[in-house]
């Protein structure tokens, strides 16, 4: 595949965020919680 | 800067116990790392330490891609090129060849020499992977899934390829130049006198 032309132009491009790349692990998404919260009793005045 | 998109061909043996699944380039022999960038390292500088022609030559220590070598990762800007590259390697592959040719899109980033007809990157990584062998035996479209979930991105369909590779990248193909534009219209001249001389019309002067 080696081209057999002169380069044209050179670029120098930084690493993109890996959020952006292929393959990259889904966002971390906070868990539901799987049970109710539990009573809190209620203050005595 | 946006990273850039380029179309390009690997071979996969998933017979081979050592290479299975992996992308392997298909001049420079290298294995493409799984979920994970290429580093591109010059390879003719690693042959001259083991080779005394070359050592004599001298290929002096550079960064991969050098614009005065041929080393990097290489794609093209354009599917299309990519697509009469599979033509030309038909008429090559040699009989008993268990691999399969595999198409793909990459993103690649870092330093990035550009050519008219395509690129060599110092970072790639595939972006999804496509069966671009239209010999290829009927398990190929199988084995080329295998191989994407491997490297964790998808298998797609040809006429999705450059769709899904915009959504990460961009195209760095150089505008044309005026002697490429005056190749392309003298082409198109004759393409037209070709049709006005076959036109029934065109006999008399």
């Amino acid at each position: 595949m080696g081209w057999t032309s002169k380069p044209v132009r050179v670029i120098d491009v930084p690493e993109p965020v890996p959020e952006r790349l292929p393959g990259a692990a889904p966002l971390a998404v906070p868990e539901r919680p799987d049970r109710e919260p539990a009573e809190v009793p209620a203050q005595q005045p | 800067m946006t990273p850039a998109i380029g179309y390009r061909l690997w071979y996969a043996d998933l017979h081979d116990g050592l290479t299975r699944w992996r992308l392997q380039s298909l001049l420079a022999e290298t294995l493409w790392p799984f979920r994970d960038r290429l580093e591109a390292v010059c390879e003719r500088r690693l042959a001259a330490r083991a080779h005394w022609r070359l050592r004599q030559l001298g290929v002096p220590r550079h960064l991969a891609p050098a614009t005065e070598c041929s080393c990097g990762a290489h794609a093209y800007h354009d599917l299309e090129a990519m697509m009469l590259q599979v033509q030309r390697l038909g008429h090559f592959r040699p009989l008993g060849d268990r691999r399969i040719l595999v198409g793909g899109a990459i993103l690649s980033w870092g330093r990035i020499v550009i050519h008219p007809e395509g690129f060599r990157a110092q970072y790639a990584r595939p972006l999804a992977l496509c069966l671009v062998d239209p010999t290829a035996p009927t398990t190929a479209a199988a084995q080329v899934a295998e191989v994407a979930q491997a490297y964790a991105v998808p298998a797609l369909e040809l006429k999705y390829l450059a769709a899904h590779a915009r959504e990460f990248g961009t195209s760095y193909r150089p505008a044309p130049t005026p002697s490429s534009l005056q190749r392309l219209s003298r082409a198109a001249l004759g393409s037209l006198r070709q049709l006005w001389s076959g036109h029934p019309g065109s006999g008399g002067g």
